[in-house]
């Protein structure tokens, strides 16, 4: 079973008590993953909510005519998968390991489940998934930004 | 929008407070505040703190991010029933776009405090907001992420 220390360490359950964390860690999985190995695929059906233990993960897009390009690196404590799993949405974009990482995940119908089972840890998951979107919403509009500069170039 | 009964139903219409049982609802509508805005007017500041949240009852809102010293560009447009300012009203911390009357707009401003009291009333109310936020944010996180594809094929290409 996944040690308490390394959900501790996600910032998805800081502030979780030590009841709380042994409930994710009941339905929560692990894995290692070599550098370059795709983790999810941009389009495919969200199935996972994923958590980086150790590593970095490059989050990628494909931009028409383009290619594939970075639109950011995550890192250990981070998450991702969690948009599709709660729209029930297809995945916005690829994850890649950069360099070997250790990823915790939680399936879609586990989610679910500790969603449904329990309104406090429920609230507090919540609640950490809105704080993240919020500092993504931020990061992207300060990336707007930055590359409106570096078109006018 | 004089009396209770519209402010109810302006709020039945957004996807924010929808989910919510009448009282609570009830509740929220008698803490909004009730405001006019002529065109051009901010209602919100890049870089202030935010104090509350809105929604449109009438008109256009846009969300201009600033990018040069007297140009923005527009990120969203925001109309009846769309709600605005909940993520810095989340976060507690200042706006990071502006929200400028696009035409002139009529609104409901609801206080951050007499937000958060809705959810500490009862936690199925806070749970039920909180399911709302990440769906409408969800879906703007994927526009704006649109948004910035944009940017980087046009700086690419």
């Amino acid at each position: 079973m996944i040690d308490r220390d390394d959900l501790r360490r996600i910032r998805l359950f800081q502030g979780f008590s030590d009841p709380e964390l042994d409930m994710v860690r009941v339905v929560a999985e692990e894995g290692m993953f070599e550098d370059g190995r795709l983790i999810i695929r941009e389009g495919s059906p969200g199935e996972r909510l994923y958590m980086i233990a150790s590593g970095k993960v490059s989050i990628t897009t494909e931009i028409a005519g383009a290619g594939t390009e970075e639109i950011k690196l995550m890192e250990a404590g981070d998450f991702f998968g969690e948009m599709s799993l709660l729209e029930s949405l297809s995945v916005s974009a690829s994850a890649f390991a950069r360099g070997p990482c250790r990823l915790l995940w939680i399936d879609r119908k586990s989610f679910d489940r500790l969603i449904a089972e329990d309104m406090p840890i429920a609230n507090k998951l919540l609640k950490a998934i809105i704080l993240t979107f919020c500092e993504r919403s931020r990061d992207t509009a300060k990336k707007i930004e930055s590359y409106y500069r570096m078109s006018k170039f | 929008m004089a009396d209770e009964k519209e402010r109810l139903a302006l709020l039945q219409e957004t996807d924010l407070f929808r989910t919510l049982p009448a009282e609570a609802l009830a509740a929220v509508a008698a803490k909004c505040e009730e405001g006019q805005a002529a065109e051009g007017t901010a209602l919100l500041v890049e870089g202030k703190p935010a104090d509350a949240l809105f929604v449109v009852a009438s008109g256009a809102v846009d969300y201009i991010k600033k990018v040069e010293e007297k140009r923005g560009l527009m990120l969203f447009r925001w109309e009846r029933g769309d709600v605005f300012g909940l993520n810095s009203v989340m976060e507690g911390k200042e706006n990071y776009v502006s929200a400028v009357a696009a035409s002139p707009v009529t609104y409901l401003k609801l206080p951050v405090v007499d937000f958060w009291a809705v959810g500490s009333e009862d936690p199925l109310y806070e749970h039920r907001l909180f399911r709302q936020t990440l769906l409408i944010q969800s879906a703007r996180l994927r526009q704006i992420t649109v948004r910035l594809r944009e940017f980087l094929a046009k700086i690419i290409k």
